[in-house]
């Protein structure tokens, strides 16, 4: 079914939050009572390089119509270097993504720390829309497995 | 020192060739063969973890005496001693015909072919079987009475070239993955493929044509099919002329089938029996490739008949890319039959009712004649055990306890024997029941000949020594035979001495020696000179027997049906990484972690009816027995039928099996059972 | 046997002679002329069994990772492809290179896996087969090296390069190198500069041909064809098993670390797509995993295909500098300066 007629398609989406910024940054938003939408399942990692790409992947084979990934800003990161590495892999997955045929942008990275509530209900506002464009993932219409 | 050594996959039938890294003494890993024919350097993964269980600590390394309720190590003299006078005196108080010998289609044909020579010279009976009984009896008989040959007619290597390969009661994905490697080649070649089998086994994910057949109904499919080439005119005139006979007779049948009553039967819609019937007998060549879905029936005979008269109906016999192909499941259970160890045959398949063939063998045995009344077969075995009449057993690396329908039938027997030896790597549950217990070198411990399943004979070769005590089979046999004072011809340094001799008195080994078999690719039997290159394909010009004959099969159906207090059909089969009763794969650590444990497969339709939840305890029971596993709701399965791999010991699916047997092959209905299943 | 053969041999007869190293790792004859088998040689007597033929079954490099004696100096003789591997299994630890003497054989192609049984030589134009010379028909290459181009081994210790004639030029890319021409008496060749332009553009069109195809196609059909060829997948582990840069004990797609699903065949996507994320940055098109798919998956056009996109994105060209290490694993300073790459 086209996804822009099917009204009701509501993604799955699948947010990989590092503990120090961005689930801070989620909670602060719920605390505010700022208004996102629901579709996003929370993660919380200890850090944003903690977010293995397998598990991503696992995630969007597995049927997820997005993937979410927040950390700290660049030179933020509580063990200093972690969301460098991150920032590297989630390249690379958006590149694999490419290659196999699924569309890049279902996998999103965001900067956003512990004081930006506002900028994390934007950002979940943001992806749930391109996701919701973007239409259901096309591995659920066949079953490798 | 380090060094590759080729060798024999030891699992499936395909036989493909690998490599064995030895690494001071020590089996290291496996890779493929690159120059092997059959898997041209690719293997499944049993083939690539085959070194695993080699070292298993579970390894039997000395001989094991049962006093009281356990076992005791003892010395092979001594072992030997006590075997040879149970024996002797077994034979002297009941007569020969009161033993019964199990040989095996995992040890090498000279291993089966010293011991078939043992049972039918030294103790002088032909109650000699093996598993074969339970995967291939029907082909032996059914193709030796249609072609005069029991055997694959065309090979593994040969499947690409064909147009159409319709696959029938075959998981070939599963069970041979590198002849179903030829079959998806073909396919992208741009054969058609048909597959009929009542699962969605992975390779009906390719197919043109995926017949949902319901487990039985194979005669009544073959029959529907076949009747509508009649209808169309398709069937091959000149060849059912020029190289058949009795036609008439099949025709007389078919003309009393209609293909609405074939949908009835079977399940599968008219219109699909009619694709089928097109694509098989217009393309240009069409083969059938064939297991334990057609051959484990009440009416596996029938089956194997009635795939013969639809090959030669449409001439798809004799050239490349065609062919009737049962694909064999032991590595060398095409070896262990054609070394005769059968209570019917002798090496090369010759008639023991035969008198001049039996005298033959005698003869070159240096006998004056061999025992001529045919011994029992397996199930037959078992029955004559409950019936008082075998009382001593031997069994050479077989575990019929998990192998064998209706289990809990045979466990009473093999407790019921006077004497009961089990030669093995494992302590098997077979084992576990033994008086003595003769521990065995694994394929990577011994020399020998395998033969795969396109009659290909291929040199196994040693890579280390045996382990511990123990000893190859061929070694063991030979002591034995000369601890019950048979000097004469049972001493042989080498397997290779032994092949000198089987080649003497099997005409289809004739030409055939360790410098010509020790090439990657071996040699196709026949070969009966030496200056004969071997034969790919059989019946090229005639067929073995002169005339293809075809045989007049109505359908019949299976021996249990479904009934309100059994209302499904239970069908068997195996996983990919998994073999047999486990007694190997289940000790390698990386081949029993894909496929754990038992389960069983149901379709979501009737697990509703049945209250039954995916992945939850279930309750599986049959007339003779119950099991408890774990459900599989899928729809892989069609309504009506559950699916259990026979591999699991704790949830033996032969718990629920049927021994009711074919009445020439004598080969039991694995693949249908009337079960009923609860949430446990 | 050509003079090139008789060469390489006899460099490797020097090595073990002059006590460079204890063992050699190499291709030669198993039971018959047309089966080759990778043989470990200790004694200078069996280099005689020793081949250069166009035909490489298997990565030896691994081999030495997996199954080398790591205090023993090994000689190595293997192609440009597995030579960069080598640097690659040394980039994570698996061998010492120190003490592992690399030759390097140059090459334009090698035939595809299980159509061996001929003795083979491949040239930029030419093919030699059981002594008779025919122009190449590219369809005799393995779909890898047609792609290929890294046909000198700069990255051994010694590149032995190829003449139409069949014999060799030698030469030293380090000092090892040199130790070991020394050993064997040869004499360094000063190389002549060899115009790779045909060949590069050979590997252009053929990735163009085998990338582009998938590249032009919609994005759900490409996801398709992966789909469907990943079903008739058997879970052999045959690609992990052949792949060099597949080095780990402990691998991620088996059962116990519940990552892929057991129980299950054709296996899930993921079992394909996690190897490809630990392989597709440093994957050096050796074919390896492709040759060993029983199902006629085109394995390493999947992963070459990732590794084109990621070299020019993470400026890294696998199987060269053993100081660059594989850029999914590592940060470099540009990153730190937040401007330096661009990966957003
Ligand atoms: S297909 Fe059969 S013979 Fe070949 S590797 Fe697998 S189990 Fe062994
Ligand atoms: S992925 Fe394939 S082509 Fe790439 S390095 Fe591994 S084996 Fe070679
Ligand atoms: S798939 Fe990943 S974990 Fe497994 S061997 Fe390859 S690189 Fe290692
Ligand atoms: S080699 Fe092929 S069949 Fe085997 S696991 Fe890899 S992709 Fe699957």
């Amino acid at each position: 079914m086209d996804a822009v007629q099917d009204r009701t398609f509501e993604p799955k989406i699948v947010g990989f939050l590092c503990n120090w910024c961005t689930y801070a940054g989620a909670d602060l938003a719920g605390v505010s009572r700022l208004q996102y939408p629901a579709n996003v399942r929370v993660i919380r990692v200890m850090c944003s390089a903690a977010v293995d790409p397998v598990f991503v992947m696992k995630a969007l084979l597995g049927g997820a119509d997005g993937v979410f990934v927040g950390g700290c800003h660049l030179g933020d990161c509580h063990y200093t270097r972690g969301n460098y590495f991150t920032r590297r892999r989630v390249a690379m997955v958006k590149k694999l993504l490419e290659v196999i045929g699924l569309e890049p942008e279902r996998l999103e990275l965001e900067w956003i720390s512990a004081s930006e509530g506002a900028r994390f209900a934007e950002a979940m506002r943001d992806f749930t829309q391109k996701i919701k464009a973007l239409g259901p993932n096309p591995v659920k219409e066949r079953k490798v497995s | 020192m380090t060094e590759f050594v080729p060798t024999i996959c030891p699992y499936c039938g395909a036989g493909c060739g690998v490599l064995l890294l030895v690494k001071d003494g020590k089996v290291t890993t496996t890779t493929p063969w690159a120059e092997h024919p059959v898997g041209e350097g690719r293997l499944c993964m049993k083939g690539w973890y085959a070194h695993e269980f080699i070292y298993s600590p579970d390894r039997l390394t000395k001989p094991l005496l049962k006093v009281g309720d356990s076992f005791q190590e003892t010395s092979w003299e001594n072992a030997l001693k006590v075997i040879a006078e149970k024996l002797s005196e077994a034979k002297a108080k009941d007569g020969p015909d009161s033993l019964a010998f199990l040989s095996s289609a995992k040890c090498t044909n000279e291993e089966n072919y010293l011991l078939q020579k043992f049972v039918r010279e030294v103790i002088g009976t032909n109650n000699i079987d093996h598993c074969a009984r339970l995967c291939h009896a029907s082909t032996v008989t059914g193709l030796g009475t249609a072609f005069g040959s029991g055997a694959m007619t065309n090979d593994i290597a040969d499947i690409p070239q064909s147009d159409c390969v319709f696959v029938i009661g075959s998981d070939t994905m599963s069970q041979h993955p590198l002849a179903a490697r030829r079959i998806i080649l073909a396919k992208e070649m741009g054969a058609k493929l048909i597959v009929a089998d009542p699962r969605r086994v992975q390779t009906a994910r390719f197919a043109d044509l995926h017949l949902k057949l319901r487990p039985g109904t194979n005669v009544a499919l073959l029959n529907g099919i076949m009747k509508s080439i009649l209808d169309h005119g398709w069937e091959n005139k000149a060849f059912i002329e020029e190289r058949t006979e009795g036609f008439a007779e099949l025709k007389a049948v078919l003309d009393t089938v209609s293909l609405d009553e074939a949908e009835k039967i079977t399940g599968v819609p008219k219109a699909d029996i009619e694709k089928a019937a097109e694509l098989y007998a217009t393309s240009k060549a069409s083969c059938i490739i064939y297991a334990m879905g057609i051959t484990q029936h009440t009416t596996g005979t029938n089956n194997v008949l009635s795939i013969a008269n639809l090959a030669m109906l449409t001439g798809n016999i004799g050239r490349p890319g065609t062919g009737v192909n049962p694909l064999r499941g032991q590595n060398n259970v095409q070896g262990s039959c054609d070394m005769g160890a059968l209570p019917d045959l002798l090496p090369g398949y010759q008639r023991v009712t035969d008198e001049a063939k039996r005298k033959k063998v005698a003869e070159a045995w240096g006998l004056p004649d061999l025992p001529t009344q045919p011994g029992l077969t397996l199930i037959e075995i078992m029955e004559a055990i409950h019936a008082g009449k075998v009382k001593t057993m031997f069994i050479m690396g077989e575990n019929p306890v998990v192998s064998d329908p209706d289990i809990t039938h045979v466990e009473e027997a093999l407790n019921k024997l006077d004497f009961l030896v089990v030669q093995d790597m494992f302590l098997t549950e077979t084992a576990r029941l033994a008086d003595v217990v003769l521990p065995a070198a694994s394929w990577a411990e011994k020399e020998g000949t395998f033969t795969g399943t396109g009659r290909r004979v291929q040199v196994l070769r040693q890579a280390i020594a045996p382990l511990g005590e123990s000893k190859p089979d061929w070694q063991i046999i030979g002591e034995l035979a000369r601890a019950m004072n048979a000097e004469k011809g049972f001493i042989f340094a080498s397997p290779k001495e032994i092949f000198e001799e089987l080649r003497k008195v099997t005409p289809q080994y004739a030409g055939m020696d360790y410098a010509r078999l020790s090439q990657p690719q071996g040699l196709q039997w026949p070969c009966p000179a030496e200056d004969h290159p071997g034969t790919p394909i059989l019946h090229t010009k005639q067929f073995t027997r002169g005339k293809g004959k075809f045989h007049a099969i109505p359908y019949q159906a299976p021996a249990e049906s479904p009934d309100a207090q059994f209302p499904l059909i239970l069908t068997t089969g195996r996983v990919m990484t998994q073999w047999h009763t486990r007694s190997m794969t289940g000790r390698s650590p990386s081949l029993n972690a894909e496929f754990p444990e038992g389960f069983v497969e149901i379709n979501p339709q009737d697990a509703k009816k049945f209250k039954i939840n995916d992945k939850g305890l279930v309750e599986v029971s049959s007339r003779r027995g119950k099991i408890k596993t774990r459900a599989r709701v899928t729809d892989k399965v069609v309504p009506g039928v559950v699916y259990i791999p026979m591999h699991y010991v704790e949830a033996a699916a032969n718990r629920l099996t049927n021994s009711r047997f074919d009445p020439q092959a004598k080969i039991p209905e694995l693949k249908v059972t009337a079960v009923a299943i609860k949430p446990a | 046997m050509t003079k090139c053969n008789e060469i390489v041999q006899d460099i490797v007869r020097s090595m073990l002679r002059a006590k460079l190293v204890d063992e050699v790792v190499a291709f030669g004859r198993g039971i018959n002329e047309s089966d080759i088998v990778p043989l470990f040689i200790t004694d200078e007597k069996d280099a005689e069994k020793i081949v250069t033929i166009s035909y490489y079954p298997c990565s030896l490099a691994k081999l030495v990772a997996l199954y080398g004696d790591r205090n023993k100096k090994i000689g190595l003789v293997l192609r440009p492809c597995d030579a960069r591997s080598l640097v690659e299994l040394a980039k994570r630890q698996q061998v010492n290179l120190a003490n592992i003497y690399s030759i390097g054989i140059e090459c334009y192609g090698v035939v595809r896996a299980g159509s061996n049984s001929h003795q083979v030589y491949i040239f930029p134009d030419t093919v030699q087969m059981d002594g008779e010379t025919k122009p190449l028909a590219e369809d005799v290459l393995a779909p890898n090296c047609r792609r290929c181009e890294y046909m000198v081994p700069t990255m051994t210790d010694v590149a032995v390069r190829l003449l139409p004639d069949g014999g060799c030029l030698v030469d030293a890319n380090t000092e090892k190198g040199q130790a070991v021409l020394e050993a064997a008496s040869i004499a360094v060749t000063d190389m002549p500069a060899l115009d790779l332009t045909a060949l590069k553009e050979r590997a252009a069109r053929w990735k163009e041909k085998d990338f582009g195809e998938l590249k032009k196609m919609a994005a759900k059909d490409r996801l398709h064809y992966w789909l469907a060829q990943w079903e008739k997948c058997i879970k052999c582990y045959g690609c992990r098993n052949a792949c060099p840069i597949c080095y780990c004990k402990e691998c991620y797609l088996e059962p116990e670390k519940q990552i892929v699903k057991n129980e299950a065949l054709p296996p899930e996507a993921l079992f394909h797509v996690g190897r490809l994320l630990h392989v597709g940055d440093s994957c050096t098109d050796c074919g390896q995993c492709e040759a060993a798919c029983p199902m006629g998956i085109p394995v390493s056009k999947l992963y070459h295909m990732l590794y084109e996109e990621l070299s020019p994105l993470f400026d890294y060209e696998s199987g060269f500098d053993l100081a660059t290490l594989p850029p999914v694993s590592t940060i470099s300073d540009k990153d730190l300066t937040k401007t330096g790459v661009t990966l957003d």
